[in-house]
Protein backbone atom coordinates (compact mmCIF):
# COMPACT_ATOMS: atom_id res chain seq x y z
CA UNK A 1 0.00 0.00 0.00
CA UNK A 2 0.88 3.78 -0.97
CA UNK A 3 1.92 5.86 2.50
CA UNK A 4 0.63 9.01 2.00
CA UNK A 5 2.72 9.52 5.70
CA UNK A 6 4.51 7.47 7.65
CA UNK A 7 3.49 8.17 11.11
CA UNK A 8 0.22 10.89 11.92
CA UNK A 9 0.50 12.60 14.97
CA UNK A 10 -3.02 14.16 16.52
CA UNK A 11 -3.05 17.15 18.60
CA UNK A 12 -0.46 20.03 18.67
CA UNK A 13 -0.33 20.26 22.87
CA UNK A 14 3.14 19.35 24.69
CA UNK A 15 2.68 15.96 23.39
CA UNK A 16 2.25 16.17 20.18
CA UNK A 17 4.63 18.89 19.57
CA UNK A 18 7.35 16.51 20.85
CA UNK A 19 6.31 13.55 18.84
CA UNK A 20 5.72 14.95 15.61
CA UNK A 21 9.51 16.56 15.99
CA UNK A 22 10.87 13.45 17.05
CA UNK A 23 9.52 11.42 14.73
CA UNK A 24 10.40 13.72 12.08
CA UNK A 25 13.83 13.57 13.40
CA UNK A 26 13.91 10.39 13.39
CA UNK A 27 13.75 10.64 9.49
CA UNK A 28 9.73 9.69 8.86
CA UNK A 29 7.62 11.41 6.56
CA UNK A 30 5.39 13.11 9.75
CA UNK A 31 1.81 14.98 9.09
CA UNK A 32 0.55 16.75 12.30
CA UNK A 33 -3.61 17.65 12.29
CA UNK A 34 -4.76 19.74 14.92
CA UNK A 35 -8.06 20.98 15.44
CA UNK A 36 -6.99 24.59 16.08
CA UNK A 37 -5.58 27.55 13.77
CA UNK A 38 -2.31 27.21 15.62
CA UNK A 39 0.00 25.03 18.38
CA UNK A 40 0.10 24.77 21.19
CA UNK A 41 -2.97 22.90 22.83
CA UNK A 42 -3.18 22.96 26.70
CA UNK A 43 0.01 24.56 27.09
CA UNK A 44 0.19 27.44 25.04
CA UNK A 45 -3.45 28.05 24.95
CA UNK A 46 -5.48 27.41 27.92
CA UNK A 47 -4.03 30.32 30.18
CA UNK A 48 -1.61 28.46 31.79
CA UNK A 49 1.69 29.85 32.98
CA UNK A 50 3.47 27.38 35.01
CA UNK A 51 5.12 24.12 33.27
CA UNK A 52 5.12 21.20 36.09
CA UNK A 53 6.61 18.09 36.30
CA UNK A 54 10.33 19.13 34.98
CA UNK A 55 11.96 18.16 38.14
CA UNK A 56 13.13 15.77 40.57
CA UNK A 57 13.21 16.78 44.20
CA UNK A 58 16.24 18.47 44.26
CA UNK A 59 15.18 20.53 40.84
CA UNK A 60 16.99 18.85 38.40
CA UNK A 61 15.79 17.88 35.07
CA UNK A 62 13.74 14.35 35.51
CA UNK A 63 13.86 13.80 31.24
CA UNK A 64 16.77 15.15 29.16
CA UNK A 65 16.47 15.26 25.21
CA UNK A 66 13.51 17.04 23.95
CA UNK A 67 11.95 17.83 26.64
CA UNK A 68 14.86 19.43 28.29
CA UNK A 69 15.45 21.74 25.33
CA UNK A 70 11.91 22.58 25.19
CA UNK A 71 11.32 24.02 28.32
CA UNK A 72 14.53 25.63 27.51
CA UNK A 73 12.78 27.42 24.26
CA UNK A 74 10.67 29.00 26.90
CA UNK A 75 13.48 30.92 28.57
CA UNK A 76 12.90 34.41 29.29
CA UNK A 77 15.39 36.83 29.03
CA UNK A 78 13.25 38.99 31.73
CA UNK A 79 13.57 37.42 35.43
CA UNK A 80 10.15 35.93 36.96
CA UNK A 81 8.05 37.53 38.97
CA UNK A 82 9.15 37.69 42.59
CA UNK A 83 5.68 37.07 43.52
CA UNK A 84 5.62 33.33 44.69
CA UNK A 85 3.45 30.45 43.21
CA UNK A 86 0.43 29.36 45.11
CA UNK A 87 1.38 32.44 47.85
CA UNK A 88 3.18 29.68 49.72
CA UNK A 89 7.02 31.40 50.37
CA UNK A 90 9.72 29.03 49.50
CA UNK A 91 13.63 29.92 50.18
CA UNK A 92 14.60 28.08 46.75
CA UNK A 93 13.17 30.99 44.66
CA UNK A 94 15.29 31.66 41.72
CA UNK A 95 15.13 34.45 40.23
CA UNK A 96 17.86 34.14 37.58
CA UNK A 97 16.62 33.02 34.11
CA UNK A 98 14.64 30.14 33.48
CA UNK A 99 15.35 28.84 36.79
CA UNK A 100 12.79 27.01 38.48
CA UNK A 101 10.93 27.77 41.52
CA UNK A 102 9.38 25.83 44.39
CA UNK A 103 5.35 25.49 44.80
CA UNK A 104 5.33 23.78 48.23
CA UNK A 105 7.44 20.57 47.69
CA UNK A 106 7.79 20.94 44.04
CA UNK A 107 9.31 22.82 41.23
CA UNK A 108 7.38 24.51 38.80
CA UNK A 109 9.01 26.72 35.64
CA UNK A 110 6.94 29.78 35.22
CA UNK A 111 6.35 30.57 31.17
CA UNK A 112 4.47 33.00 28.67
CA UNK A 113 1.94 31.11 26.70
CA UNK A 114 2.95 33.26 23.81
CA UNK A 115 6.23 32.27 24.01
CA UNK A 116 5.05 28.53 24.14
CA UNK A 117 2.94 29.30 21.18
CA UNK A 118 6.29 30.89 19.56
CA UNK A 119 8.41 27.91 20.30
CA UNK A 120 5.97 25.23 19.40
CA UNK A 121 5.16 27.38 15.91
CA UNK A 122 9.33 27.57 15.21
CA UNK A 123 9.88 24.29 15.78
CA UNK A 124 7.38 22.73 14.15
CA UNK A 125 7.70 24.97 10.69
CA UNK A 126 11.58 24.30 10.61
CA UNK A 127 11.56 20.71 11.47
CA UNK A 128 12.59 19.18 8.31
CA UNK A 129 9.82 15.75 7.62
CA UNK A 130 7.31 17.84 8.94
CA UNK A 131 4.28 18.98 8.08
CA UNK A 132 1.31 20.35 10.39
CA UNK A 133 -2.16 20.94 9.05
CA UNK A 134 -4.02 23.39 11.25
CA UNK A 135 -8.00 23.73 11.55
CA UNK A 136 -7.77 19.99 10.54
CA UNK A 137 -10.21 18.04 13.14
CA UNK A 138 -10.05 14.26 13.42
CA UNK A 139 -13.15 13.47 10.50
CA UNK A 140 -12.55 9.76 9.86
CA UNK A 141 -9.82 7.01 10.52
CA UNK A 142 -10.00 4.05 9.20
CA UNK A 143 -8.94 0.33 10.54
CA UNK A 144 -8.49 -3.08 9.54
CA UNK A 145 -6.84 -6.08 11.03
CA UNK A 146 -6.26 -4.16 14.16
CA UNK A 147 -3.83 -1.81 12.55
CA UNK A 148 -4.93 1.79 11.43
CA UNK A 149 -4.64 2.58 7.86
CA UNK A 150 -5.87 5.87 7.17
CA UNK A 151 -6.51 9.14 8.95
CA UNK A 152 -8.75 12.07 7.46
CA UNK A 153 -7.61 10.16 3.82
CA UNK A 154 -4.55 9.41 4.33
CA UNK A 155 -2.89 6.32 4.27
CA UNK A 156 -0.88 5.98 7.69
CA UNK A 157 2.31 3.42 8.80
CA UNK A 158 1.80 4.72 12.55
CA UNK A 159 -0.72 6.87 14.15
CA UNK A 160 0.53 8.69 17.58
CA UNK A 161 -3.27 10.19 19.62
CA UNK A 162 -1.69 13.20 21.42
CA UNK A 163 -5.35 14.36 21.69
CA UNK A 164 -5.89 14.29 25.48
CA UNK A 165 -9.07 12.80 24.94
CA UNK A 166 -8.29 10.03 22.97
CA UNK A 167 -9.64 11.11 20.10
CA UNK A 168 -7.85 8.55 17.54
CA UNK A 169 -8.59 5.41 19.94
CA UNK A 170 -12.36 6.57 19.99
CA UNK A 171 -12.88 6.53 16.28
CA UNK A 172 -10.90 3.58 15.66
CA UNK A 173 -12.15 1.93 18.17
CA UNK A 174 -9.76 1.38 20.63
CA UNK A 175 -10.19 0.18 24.49
CA UNK A 176 -10.29 3.31 26.86
CA UNK A 177 -9.94 4.12 30.21
CA UNK A 178 -12.32 7.15 31.61
CA UNK A 179 -11.43 10.14 34.17
CA UNK A 180 -14.21 12.03 35.72
CA UNK A 181 -15.41 15.24 37.56
CA UNK A 182 -14.13 13.46 40.72
CA UNK A 183 -11.08 12.72 40.43
CA UNK A 184 -9.62 15.86 37.25
CA UNK A 185 -11.92 18.49 37.48
CA UNK A 186 -11.93 21.06 34.74
CA UNK A 187 -11.04 24.92 35.24
CA UNK A 188 -11.14 28.29 33.53
CA UNK A 189 -7.74 29.39 33.84
CA UNK A 190 -7.11 33.04 32.95
CA UNK A 191 -4.88 36.45 33.65
CA UNK A 192 -5.44 38.94 36.69
CA UNK A 193 -3.88 42.31 35.82
CA UNK A 194 -3.33 45.46 37.62
CA UNK A 195 -3.09 43.44 41.12
CA UNK A 196 -0.46 44.16 43.92
CA UNK A 197 -1.35 41.78 46.15
CA UNK A 198 0.57 41.07 49.70
CA UNK A 199 0.68 37.16 49.02
CA UNK A 200 4.24 35.84 50.00
CA UNK A 201 2.95 34.00 53.04
CA UNK A 202 0.87 31.27 53.86
CA UNK A 203 -1.76 33.73 56.40
CA UNK A 204 -1.34 36.35 53.39
CA UNK A 205 -2.90 33.78 51.02
CA UNK A 206 -5.56 32.21 53.16
CA UNK A 207 -6.78 36.25 54.05
CA UNK A 208 -6.97 36.28 50.02
CA UNK A 209 -8.53 32.98 49.97
CA UNK A 210 -10.99 32.61 52.35
CA UNK A 211 -13.24 35.43 52.23
CA UNK A 212 -13.67 33.88 48.54
CA UNK A 213 -14.36 30.68 50.01
CA UNK A 214 -17.01 32.01 52.47
CA UNK A 215 -19.04 33.50 49.60
CA UNK A 216 -19.38 30.40 48.26
CA UNK A 217 -17.19 30.60 45.32
CA UNK A 218 -15.86 27.55 44.10
CA UNK A 219 -11.71 27.19 44.75
CA UNK A 220 -9.38 29.43 42.81
CA UNK A 221 -5.85 29.31 43.40
CA UNK A 222 -3.30 32.29 42.12
CA UNK A 223 -0.46 31.94 40.59
CA UNK A 224 2.84 34.08 39.82
CA UNK A 225 3.37 34.67 36.25
CA UNK A 226 5.96 36.33 34.23
CA UNK A 227 4.09 39.56 34.05
CA UNK A 228 3.92 42.72 36.01
CA UNK A 229 1.30 43.04 38.73
CA UNK A 230 -0.53 40.12 36.87
CA UNK A 231 -1.56 36.26 38.56
CA UNK A 232 -2.85 33.86 36.70
CA UNK A 233 -6.35 32.76 38.09
CA UNK A 234 -7.11 29.13 38.00
CA UNK A 235 -10.36 29.10 38.51
CA UNK A 236 -12.38 25.37 39.38
CA UNK A 237 -15.91 26.70 38.70
CA UNK A 238 -17.75 27.87 35.53
CA UNK A 239 -17.02 30.59 32.71
CA UNK A 240 -20.19 32.45 33.28
CA UNK A 241 -18.95 32.35 37.15
CA UNK A 242 -15.93 34.38 36.43
CA UNK A 243 -17.52 38.58 36.04
CA UNK A 244 -18.88 38.03 39.63
CA UNK A 245 -16.04 36.19 41.00
CA UNK A 246 -13.54 39.54 39.05
CA UNK A 247 -16.14 41.95 40.72
CA UNK A 248 -15.99 40.78 44.26
CA UNK A 249 -12.43 40.67 44.28
CA UNK A 250 -12.48 44.13 43.10
CA UNK A 251 -14.84 45.23 46.00
CA UNK A 252 -13.72 42.76 48.66
CA UNK A 253 -9.80 42.14 48.25
CA UNK A 254 -7.26 44.66 48.88
CA UNK A 255 -4.33 44.43 46.13
CA UNK A 256 -7.38 43.61 44.21
CA UNK A 257 -9.75 47.09 43.60
CA UNK A 258 -8.47 47.61 40.08
CA UNK A 259 -8.35 43.95 38.86
CA UNK A 260 -9.25 43.25 35.31
CA UNK A 261 -9.01 40.11 32.71
CA UNK A 262 -8.53 41.35 28.83
CA UNK A 263 -10.33 37.74 28.00
CA UNK A 264 -13.06 38.74 26.97
CA UNK A 265 -14.24 34.98 26.69
CA UNK A 266 -13.94 32.04 28.94
CA UNK A 267 -13.17 28.56 28.51
CA UNK A 268 -12.85 25.77 30.39
CA UNK A 269 -9.41 23.33 30.54
CA UNK A 270 -9.71 20.00 30.86
CA UNK A 271 -6.53 18.20 32.84
CA UNK A 272 -6.78 15.05 31.92
CA UNK A 273 -9.54 13.10 30.05
CA UNK A 274 -9.62 9.81 28.29
CA UNK A 275 -6.38 7.55 28.50
CA UNK A 276 -6.00 4.72 25.99
CA UNK A 277 -5.60 0.82 27.31
CA UNK A 278 -1.73 -0.01 26.29
CA UNK A 279 0.33 -3.23 26.63
CA UNK A 280 0.58 -2.11 30.17
CA UNK A 281 -1.63 0.00 32.40
CA UNK A 282 0.13 2.46 34.71
CA UNK A 283 -1.17 2.65 38.30
CA UNK A 284 -0.91 4.95 41.50
CA UNK A 285 0.61 2.42 42.91
CA UNK A 286 3.52 2.27 40.71
CA UNK A 287 3.34 6.40 41.17
CA UNK A 288 3.89 6.39 44.73
CA UNK A 289 5.95 3.78 45.25
CA UNK A 290 8.43 5.31 42.36
CA UNK A 291 8.64 1.80 40.73
CA UNK A 292 11.06 1.08 37.89
CA UNK A 293 10.11 -0.66 34.64
CA UNK A 294 12.94 -2.43 31.99
CA UNK A 295 11.73 -1.00 29.05
CA UNK A 296 11.48 2.93 30.69
CA UNK A 297 10.97 5.75 28.47
CA UNK A 298 10.43 8.84 30.58
CA UNK A 299 10.07 9.81 34.08
CA UNK A 300 8.05 11.48 36.30
CA UNK A 301 7.74 12.85 40.22
CA UNK A 302 4.83 14.80 40.09
CA UNK A 303 2.08 13.79 43.23
CA UNK A 304 -0.75 12.50 42.07
CA UNK A 305 -3.02 15.96 42.01
CA UNK A 306 -6.70 15.07 41.88
CA UNK A 307 -9.66 17.72 41.95
CA UNK A 308 -13.07 16.90 42.97
CA UNK A 309 -16.00 17.93 41.98
CA UNK A 310 -16.32 20.51 44.49
CA UNK A 311 -12.66 21.80 42.99
CA UNK A 312 -10.91 20.81 45.78
CA UNK A 313 -7.19 19.60 45.55
CA UNK A 314 -6.27 16.24 46.99
CA UNK A 315 -2.25 15.72 46.63
CA UNK A 316 -0.09 12.61 47.50
CA UNK A 317 3.28 13.13 47.14
CA UNK A 318 6.29 10.29 46.05
CA UNK A 319 8.76 9.29 49.19
CA UNK A 320 11.03 12.43 49.19
CA UNK A 321 13.62 12.34 46.77
CA UNK A 322 12.28 9.14 44.44
CA UNK A 323 10.43 9.21 40.89
CA UNK A 324 8.50 6.70 39.20
CA UNK A 325 9.24 5.73 35.62
CA UNK A 326 7.12 5.06 32.36
CA UNK A 327 7.25 2.20 30.24
CA UNK A 328 7.15 1.84 26.79
CA UNK A 329 4.43 -0.47 27.14
CA UNK A 330 1.97 2.48 28.49
CA UNK A 331 2.67 4.35 24.96
CA UNK A 332 1.48 1.47 22.71
CA UNK A 333 -2.27 0.74 22.55
CA UNK A 334 -3.40 -2.98 23.46
CA UNK A 335 -5.83 -3.89 20.52
CA UNK A 336 -4.37 -1.77 18.07
CA UNK A 337 -0.59 -2.63 16.69
CA UNK A 338 0.01 0.65 15.23
CA UNK A 339 -1.05 3.44 17.50
CA UNK A 340 0.73 4.75 20.04
CA UNK A 341 0.04 7.45 23.04
CA UNK A 342 1.60 10.29 24.61
CA UNK A 343 0.22 13.05 27.00
CA UNK A 344 -2.63 12.57 28.79
CA UNK A 345 -3.78 9.74 26.84
CA UNK A 346 -1.40 7.13 28.08
CA UNK A 347 -1.93 3.50 28.82
CA UNK A 348 -2.31 5.10 33.45
CA UNK A 349 -5.44 4.71 35.47
CA UNK A 350 -7.07 7.35 37.04
CA UNK A 351 -4.61 7.81 39.71
CA UNK A 352 -1.62 7.70 37.92
CA UNK A 353 -2.83 10.37 34.77
CA UNK A 354 -2.96 12.35 38.08
CA UNK A 355 0.62 12.51 38.19
CA UNK A 356 1.58 11.88 34.62
CA UNK A 357 -0.97 14.77 32.90
CA UNK A 358 1.35 17.17 33.64
CA UNK A 359 3.54 19.26 31.06
CA UNK A 360 7.11 17.38 31.60
CA UNK A 361 5.59 14.09 30.96
CA UNK A 362 3.39 15.45 28.43
CA UNK A 363 6.65 16.13 26.59
CA UNK A 364 8.37 12.81 27.61
CA UNK A 365 6.40 10.93 26.59
CA UNK A 366 5.96 12.54 23.45
CA UNK A 367 9.28 12.31 22.41
CA UNK A 368 9.49 8.78 23.44
CA UNK A 369 6.42 7.88 21.47
CA UNK A 370 7.77 9.93 18.16
CA UNK A 371 10.73 7.70 18.28
CA UNK A 372 8.68 4.02 19.05
CA UNK A 373 6.77 4.68 16.34
CA UNK A 374 9.97 5.36 14.24
CA UNK A 375 11.12 2.00 15.74
CA UNK A 376 7.94 0.26 14.98
CA UNK A 377 7.65 1.29 11.46
CA UNK A 378 11.60 0.14 10.90
CA UNK A 379 10.16 -3.52 12.35
CA UNK A 380 7.83 -3.57 9.70
CA UNK A 381 10.29 -3.27 6.55
CA UNK B 1 -15.06 25.60 77.01
CA UNK B 2 -13.87 23.71 74.50
CA UNK B 3 -10.23 22.26 74.93
CA UNK B 4 -7.67 22.95 72.36
CA UNK B 5 -6.90 18.89 72.49
CA UNK B 6 -10.06 17.50 71.89
CA UNK B 7 -9.95 20.56 68.34
CA UNK B 8 -6.74 18.98 67.80
CA UNK B 9 -7.84 15.56 67.66
CA UNK B 10 -10.86 16.64 65.73
CA UNK B 11 -8.68 18.86 63.03
CA UNK B 12 -6.30 15.55 62.52
CA UNK B 13 -9.18 13.50 61.67
CA UNK B 14 -10.52 15.96 59.14
CA UNK B 15 -7.29 16.54 57.81
CA UNK B 16 -6.82 12.65 57.24
CA UNK B 17 -10.15 12.27 55.85
CA UNK B 18 -10.59 15.45 53.15
CA UNK B 19 -6.41 16.66 52.50
CA UNK B 20 -3.85 14.09 52.72
CA UNK B 21 -3.61 10.49 51.75
CA UNK B 22 -4.64 7.97 54.81
CA UNK B 23 -1.60 6.51 54.69
CA UNK B 24 0.37 10.04 55.42
CA UNK B 25 1.90 10.43 59.06
CA UNK B 26 0.60 13.39 60.98
CA UNK B 27 0.69 14.34 64.12
CA UNK B 28 -0.23 17.92 66.03
CA UNK B 29 3.07 19.03 65.38
CA UNK B 30 3.48 18.41 61.84
CA UNK B 31 4.82 21.24 59.50
CA UNK B 32 1.85 21.55 57.28
CA UNK B 33 3.28 23.56 54.79
CA UNK B 34 6.63 21.16 54.30
CA UNK B 35 3.79 18.47 54.44
CA UNK B 36 2.69 19.37 51.40
CA UNK B 37 -0.90 21.61 52.22
CA UNK B 38 -1.28 24.83 49.86
CA UNK B 39 -3.39 27.43 50.43
CA UNK B 40 -6.58 26.18 49.33
CA UNK B 41 -5.99 23.43 51.66
CA UNK B 42 -5.47 25.97 54.39
CA UNK B 43 -8.60 27.43 53.41
CA UNK B 44 -10.72 24.21 53.22
CA UNK B 45 -9.13 23.56 57.12
CA UNK B 46 -10.16 26.98 58.32
CA UNK B 47 -13.80 27.03 56.28
CA UNK B 48 -14.46 22.94 58.01
CA UNK B 49 -13.82 24.87 61.14
CA UNK B 50 -15.97 27.78 61.14
CA UNK B 51 -18.88 25.80 59.63
CA UNK B 52 -18.31 23.06 62.26
CA UNK B 53 -17.94 25.46 65.20
CA UNK B 54 -20.39 28.42 64.23
CA UNK B 55 -18.16 31.22 64.39
CA UNK B 56 -15.81 32.79 62.06
CA UNK B 57 -12.00 33.43 62.35
CA UNK B 58 -11.20 37.34 62.32
CA UNK B 59 -8.44 37.75 60.19
CA UNK B 60 -6.16 39.23 62.83
CA UNK B 61 -6.21 35.70 64.14
CA UNK B 62 -4.81 34.29 60.62
CA UNK B 63 -1.07 34.46 61.22
CA UNK B 64 1.75 32.33 60.14
CA UNK B 65 2.18 31.03 63.83
CA UNK B 66 -1.11 29.95 63.86
CA UNK B 67 -1.04 27.85 60.65
CA UNK B 68 2.11 26.40 61.57
CA UNK B 69 0.93 23.18 62.82
CA UNK B 70 -2.42 21.28 63.66
CA UNK B 71 -1.70 22.09 67.37
CA UNK B 72 -0.94 25.55 66.92
CA UNK B 73 -4.28 26.41 64.71
CA UNK B 74 -6.12 23.94 67.61
CA UNK B 75 -5.05 26.61 70.03
CA UNK B 76 -5.90 29.64 67.99
CA UNK B 77 -9.45 28.04 67.17
CA UNK B 78 -9.88 26.98 71.25
CA UNK B 79 -8.79 30.50 71.99
CA UNK B 80 -11.79 32.43 69.37
CA UNK B 81 -14.50 30.17 70.12
CA UNK B 82 -13.79 30.36 74.21
CA UNK B 83 -13.82 34.21 73.61
CA UNK B 84 -16.94 36.04 75.66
Amino acid sequence: MSRAFDIVVIGSGAAGIAAAVSSARAGRATLLLDKNPAPGGTGGLSGLTTLCGLYDEAGNFLNDGFTREFANALTERQPPAQLEPEAIPSKHAGPETGAPIKMGRVWVRPYRPEKFREAAAHLLSSTPNLQPHWQAPLANVSVANDRIVSVNGFNVGAVIDCSGSAEVAQAGGAECLETDETTQATAVIFPLHHVTPEIHTPAEAVKLLLPLARAGFPPINFQANLEPNSLTAKFTGQPAQVPALIEFLRTNIRGFENCSTPLKEFSVARRAGRMIVGEYVLTGADVLGGRKFHDAVARGAWPIEQWNAAGQARLRYLPLGAHYEIPARSLRAAKIENLFMAGKTISADANAIGSARVMGCCLATGAAAGVLAAKYLDSQK
Amino acid sequence: MIPSSEIETELLAFLRRDIFAPETQLDGETDLVAAGFDSMSLVKTLLHVETNYGKWIPESEITNEALASIRALAATVARVLNEK
